[in-house]
Formats: C-alpha cells, structure tokens, sequence
C-alpha cells in the first residue's frame, strides 16, 4: 500500500510506541550479549549496557505521554528522554538517531505524513552528526546503509521495517571488513549490532510479534586478542569523558578545541545544556576548555585502560574514584591513579548515581572513593549501598575528608599488590599526617570571638577558624606561618592556587612562603573555585 | 677446573675489592673528558665533580660501556693465568649494552674457553652479589653452569630498590624505563623506584624525603627478615647511615654497610639518590 505520493502511509502514535518499547527490549535481552563483543574504539564491555540504558530511558518516558499522542510527539518524547539517559558512544548515537527518526516523522511542518523513508534518512543524518570523526563499520554506517536501504523500498511500514531490518544486518556483518580492529578479535561492532537489534524490536513490535525469550548467540572476543591488544599497548590510552554542560554559546568553537588531537568526540545540544563524550588522554583539558565555554554541571571521566584491565582480566587492585573541581585537581588525580574522577565539591555536589555508575565503569569488587568535601560523603555512602546492592556487587570504600588537598595526599600513598583495606588505612594515615589550609571569602556575616564580615578574607586550618584580615595574600602568608609553626619537621607546602588566582601573583606568593618559613613550596594550579589558596603541609 | 668471576663497575664492587673478581670500569665522560670508572676517577672525585658542575655550571656526565676489545683483554689475560673457564656478571642488558660488549669481547677470542655470561637484571649492589654468588660456588667446587646459575639465583633473591630527589638524571639518560610516566607530572615527587625484569619501575610516590626515606625502610622490611642489605646513596650520607642503621636495629644486629655510588650509576640516579639492595632468603 502507498500513499499517491509515493511514500508511506503513517505510523500511529501506538504503533510508534510499541516500537520504542520493542527497541528496547530486544537491547535489554541482549545486553550482556553485545557487552561481551564490545572491543571498538575500546574493549570496555559497556556497549550492551550504554545502549540498553540509553533505550530503557527512552521506553520508560513514554509512560507519561498521553495514550493518543501522534507518532512524531511520541519518537519526540523518546530522543528526547534518550538524550538526556544517554550513556555511552553507543548511546548517545542510539540517541541522536532517535532524535532524527522522530523529526523526519514529524515531517517538514507538513501534518499527517509520517514517511518511514524520510525518518531513516534524518536518524542517519543525525546520527552521523554525533561524531566528529564518523567511521565506518560502526552504529553510523548501519545507519546509513539502512536509510538508503528504505529510501529505495516500497511497501507499508511493516515490510519497510522488514527491509531496514535485513540491509542492518547486512551492513553489521560487513563491519569486520570495514575495521581491522574487528576483523582481529573475531567480532562484528557491537553498537553496530546493538543498532541492528534496536530495529529488530522496532519490525517485530510493528508486525505484533513479542520479543524473543532467548538471546540470540552472538560469538566472544577471540581469547588471545585483549592480551594481545593490552601486551602491544594498543589504544586504550585516555579516558571516556562524558559532560553536561551548561550555558555553552560557541557550541563548534568548543568542538574544535576538544577535537584537537584526533581524539573521538561527540556534542549534542540538549536543550539548555551540551552534552559531550570524549575519549581523551587529558581529561583535565577536557574540564578545562569545558569550564571556559560554559558551565560544568555533570563531569565523569573513566581511564579506559584500567577499566579494560578490570573488566576483562582478574585485576584485583581496588580502583579510585576521586571527587574533583577545578582542571588542575583533575590533572592531579588522574596524574596519581584514579581510575575515575566525578566532577562536584563545595555547592556542586555530585548526584548519587553519577558515584554509583562511576564506580560500575571502573568495575572491580573494591573502589575506594574520595569525596574530598564532607558534603559530598552522604552521596558517596549511599553510592555504596547500591553498589553492594548491584547485579555485579561491589564494595565502595568511602574515605572521609573534607578538601581536595587532602584527596591528593591519600593518592599518593596509593599503593598496588596490598590488600584494600591495607590501602585505605594508608591513606588515612596519609591524610593525617598533611595540615590542610584555606583562605577563602566569607560568603555571610560569622558571629565569633572575632566576627568575619561578609566578604572578607578568612584563613581555616584543618577545619578551624585561625584568622582573617583585609587582604586575601596577607592572609594566605599569616597562615602558612601559622601552618609551618604547628607541625614542626614539615618539610613541604603545597600551594594550590585558584580558578581567579593569576600564575605570576602564585609565584609571588610561592617564593613569599619559601622565604617566610625556609620550607620548599611545591605550585600546583588547582583551579579551585571559592578557595583562593589551598595549602597542605607535610 | 680453575674459574675466573668477570664482572663490571655498574656492580658497586670496587676494582680489586674482593680478590677472585675482576671489575671491568664502564667509561664515564664529562664532556670531552673521558674516565674509566673508579679507576681513573674515584668515587669521591666524582661526587665533589658534581657538586662543582651543579653550583657552578659545565656539563653533567654521561656513560659508556666498555669496549669488547676490553673485555677481550680482560678474559685472555684470564686465560693466560690459568682459568680453564670464565663467567661474566653483568647490568641489566636492558640498562647498558656492557653484557653485549662482553659477550662480543669473548667471540673475540681465539681460543675461547667455556664461558657463562650472567643477566642479572639488575644494577648496583645486587650485580656485586651475585658475582661474589659465583665466585663462592666456584671455591666450593662448583663447575661453570652451577656457579653461573649461583650468581643468577642470588640475583633472583635480590631487590634494589632506590628513591631520587628528581627523575632528570634518569630522563637524561633515557634509562627510566616505565618509571616514564612519572615525568612532567604536576607534582613534586621523590618516588621510589625498583629495578624489575631489569628495567626501572616506580612503585610508589612518596613527595617529601622523609617520607621517601618511611616507604623505603618499609619496602626493605617488607616480606620477612632479609638475608643481606645495604644501603647506597649518591652523596647522602647522613640519610643512608641513619637508614642503614634503623634496618639494623630492626634486623638484630645485621651488619647493613654504606656504600656511595659508582660514577657510572652516580651519573643516572643523581645526588641525592638513597637506595637498598635487599637479598630475600633462600
């Protein structure tokens, strides 16, 4: 049947929403399927979980869409619910290719005509458009081929699905050709299967056949390839970056900054917010160009390198995942080992979810998390509830503290080859041995045997109110002298400076501190918002 | 069978320290100039060397290994006095091309007698173990294989692990292995470094000396009561002695010496440098 036109007749609202849900279903049965052949562009067993996430969002938003919304609203409402649940590379392709396939439903503006053909060819514009660098024998080229596939078709829906259908796994049968990455560990692209599978559902939901019981059997990894791919050193380097980002104006000045040194990276506008993935060997510049363009709201970065490690050999050393807020404590944290670092802190704590997935990506039985501000330990205490709770438990190591500083002293004694709770005693001990200082403004009037004014500079030494004045340097340098006189053998400051602290103004004040307590000043830019100078001695 | 125990300067053994080993010196260059290794540069000219070239400018030095045509001479001069077999001892192949030098200096004979050439993985002290390892099966009775095999059983039992004060010294002489990833880091550091499969690892990150000093004492302690220790340094006396002290306490009186650096090790670990090396028991 079709329309005088040519083109389809439309889809129902129902019909398009019982499509949605077999996506995701037919992704939810094969989960752990498509997990296993994840090993492009990184080994890291997600992309059965990114994309299964990703279209569980969107099915469950449906629920609140009325019964009788027209087929555009309803693929809306699922990208749209997809963009914001998107984890991944997987998922936020998956994403941006329902966004495309509800807005060729919804057509040019022109009501009632839901062309099938036309929806195809914008998911895979849409989809293309993710990634900055598109590859083939990826989720982008089954996309692609399936749009050209249905453009070509006649027919109604249901058999124009059928056609998507078969041309999909076509295409991601032909993805170890396309990728010698593939080719080498014996498997097709899982995101490209996973894209196949998110048709799948869609057919059979459309032709009112139920999902399948069974998982179809998808093959494993070829044994011999992670070693051989961890032993070569491969290109595993980097972190899976992912960022909400608020306020961002120059959206493709920011693309290009990130997209500098060949890395792969993913932008896609979601209302007020950016939504960025990238795979970087330097997240802190990552925060840092992000931190500039806009406003971080969500920040997480995962070492693909220990994740892999984790997830596919018997590594038994606990991984770290630390709290951060600044690039320059970004830069530190990872420099010393973390395994992952959320992005939260004073007034910005970090959601619960964001620890517990955090976690969940660096995998592993233990994972030591340093909250590095007290208001961020509740978060992190019921992260580890869940964890313990999870399908794949884990125990969560929450280290008290109350300030970066003192995170980056329990990293350094992060040691390899003890048992965990060995580990964490030593960085409690570690802690304990570092005086941390502060100087930050008073953000109101605090009463006290010395009243602070609103705004005015005050100095904090382990917690403790020591001072204030009228001049954020002057303070600082009363402090250090106070700091050094408290602990004596101390041996070493190290002075972090602030997001709005000048690097000549830091080294004025480094050489300052030297001379004033003959102790060497080590000058880290922190970046830190609210605390101008952050001092640890040790 | 007579047996004769070659070894080179990169084993902190001294030209002439134990009677039986024969040190062959690595060449060290400051600049033009060209020492051999404790021989024609000892090791406290080398360290008031570098405390002028640090103060006062000039160049800092760099090392070579031993020509073959050396240890060619080396083994004949052997032979013509009477050994019926030779085993060589050496540094890392990974560290220093001396163990290629030596094996290339043995081809180089015309009628070379059996040999046994020893990787220790290692540097330093441990490579000095192990050489005084085979000479001492050799003076039991041992035959070449079993006295080789000596030196490297005592090399396997044996750790070296050091701390620096910077990784330049090792970045300058490309020898820092996968401590690399240390470098250009946002933080001071002292850390702790160990010779493992014969190239330099980093295995914790203390920041302050004490602290390096701590981790260090730890790591000697660490896994039982060792059979041997010592300490090295590169002109840190003060620290070494009161380490190799503390390690003696807590080991019952065992005798810990102190040893400062060769030149060639000198010029890559840097003043500053404390280190041990820690023989486990059999």
């Amino acid at each position: 049947m079709t329309n005088s036109d040519g083109s389809s007749p439309g889809l129902s609202g129902a019909q398009v929403r019982r499509m949605i849900q077999g996506a995701a279903g037919w992704v939810a049965l094969h989960r752990e399927a498509l997990n296993q052949i994840n090993v492009f562009p990184v080994p890291d067993g997600d992309t059965g979980a990114n994309l299964g996430r990703t279209l569980a969002a969107a099915s469950e938003s449906l629920d609140e869409i009325a019964e009788e919304a027209p087929a555009h609203e309803i693929a809306a409402a699922a990208a749209s619910a997809a963009l914001l649940g998107g984890r991944g590379s997987s998922g936020v392709i998956g994403a941006q290719w329902l966004r495309g396939f509800a807005s060729g439903l919804a057509g040019d503006g022109d009501a009632g005509d839901a062309s099938l053909a036309r929806a195809f060819v914008a998911a895979a514009d849409a989809a293309r458009n993710a990634v900055s660098e598109p590859r083939d024998g990826t989720m982008i080229s089954v996309a692609a081929d399936t749009a050209t596939a249905v453009r070509s078709a006649q027919g109604d829906p249901a058999s124009q699905m059928r056609i998507a259908v078969n041309a999909a796994y076509e295409s991601v049968e032909y993805t170890p050709e396309q990728n010698p990455v593939l080719k080498d560990a014996g498997v097709v692209d899982a995101g490209a299967r996973g894209l196949e599978f998110m048709l799948r559902g869609m057919a059979g939901a459309l032709a009112g056949e139920p999902i399948p019981d069974v998982p179809a059997e998808l093959g494993a990894i070829d044994p011999g390839w992670l070693a051989r791919r961890l032993d070569s050193g491969g290109d595993f380097d980097g972190f899976c970056t992912e960022l909400v980002v608020a306020g961002v104006e120059d959206i493709e000045g920011l693309r290009e900054i990130l997209a500098g040194d060949d890395e792969t990276v993913m932008l896609a506008p979601d209302g007020d917010d950016l939504r960025v993935h990238i795979h970087t060997v330097e997240p802190a510049d990552t925060y840092a160009a992000a931190d500039a363009a806009g406003r971080i709201r969500v920040f997480r970065a995962v070492d693909m390198r220990a994740q892999a490690a984790r997830t596919h050999e018997s590594q038994s050393d606990p991984a770290v995942v630390a709290v951060a807020q600044g690039s320059g404590f970004v830069r530190v944290f990872t420099e010393l080992g973390a395994a992952a670092i959320v992005s939260g802190g004073a007034a910005d704590n970090p959601s619960v979810e964001m620890l517990f997935s955090a976690a969940e990506s660096v995998k592993g039985r233990d994972v030591i998390v340093l909250p590095n501000n007290h208001n961020v330990t509740p978060a992190a205490e019921r992260a580890g509830e869940l964890a313990a709770a999870a399908d794949e438990p884990q125990r969560l190591h929450v280290i008290h503290n109350d300030s970066q500083a003192e995170g980056v002293a329990a990293l350094t004694a992060l040691i390899g080859g003890v048992p965990v709770d060995d580990v964490v005693s030593e960085m409690q001990e570690a802690m304990q041995s570092v005086r941390i200082g502060r100087v930050t403004l008073a953000a109101r009037t605090l009463e006290g045997d010395t009243p602070i004014a609103e705004g005015q500079p005050f100095a904090m030494l382990d917690g403790e109110i020591v001072g204030a004045g009228s001049e954020i340097d002057e303070v600082g340098r009363s402090l250090a002298e106070r700091m050094a006189e408290s602990l004596s053998g101390a041996s070493l400051f190290t002075l972090y400076f602030g997001a709005d602290v000048s690097e000549e103004r830091a080294e004025a004040m480094a050489e300052q501190i030297e001379s004033q307590t003959g102790i060497e000043v080590d000058l880290v830019a922190g970046g830190q918002p609210h605390y101008p100078w952050l001092l640890a001695l040790e | 069978m007579s047996i004769a125990v070659v070894t080179d300067s990169a084993s902190d053994l001294e030209l002439g320290e134990i009677e039986g080993i024969t040190v062959v010196p690595l060449h060290l260059h400051f600049g033009d100039e060209v020492f051999e290794d404790g021989l024609t540069l000892s090791k406290s000219d080398f360290w008031q060397r570098m405390d002028r070239v640090l103060s006062g400018g000039g160049v800092l030095p760099t090392t070579s290994q031993p020509a073959p045509g050396v240890f060619r001479d080396t083994y004949q001069e052997l032979v013509s006095s009477g050994a019926e077999g030779v085993i060589s001892v050496h540094i890392s192949g990974k560290l220093s091309g001396t163990l290629n030098s030596a094996r290339q200096g043995g081809s180089l004979l015309d009628d070379p007698p059996p040999m046994e050439f020893v990787d220790t993985e290692s540097a330093s002290i441990p490579v000095g173990w192990a050489s005084e390892a085979a000479l001492s099966a050799v003076q039991a009775g041992a035959g070449l294989s079993d006295a080789a095999d000596a030196a490297r059983e005592s090399a396997s039992r044996t750790r070296v692990i050091m701390f620096v004060e910077t990784l330049d010294y090792l970045l300058r002489g490309g020898r820092i292995g996968r401590a690399r990833q240390l470098a250009g880091k946002l933080l001071r550091m002292r850390p702790l470094l160990e010779l493992v499969e014969g190239e330099v690892e980093d295995i914790e990150r203390p920041r302050t000396r004490k602290k390096a000093i701590d981790r260090l004492y730890a790591q000697i302690m660490s896994g039982g009561e060792p059979e041997r220790v010592a300490i090295m340094h590169g002109n840190a006396e003060t620290d070494a002695t009161a380490l190799a002290q503390r390690v003696s306490e807590s080991c019952g009186g065992l005798d810990v010496p102190v040893i400062l650096s060769s030149p060639v090790l000198g010029a890559h670990i840097g003043p500053g440098t404390v280190g041990a090396a820690v023989r486990r028991r059999a």
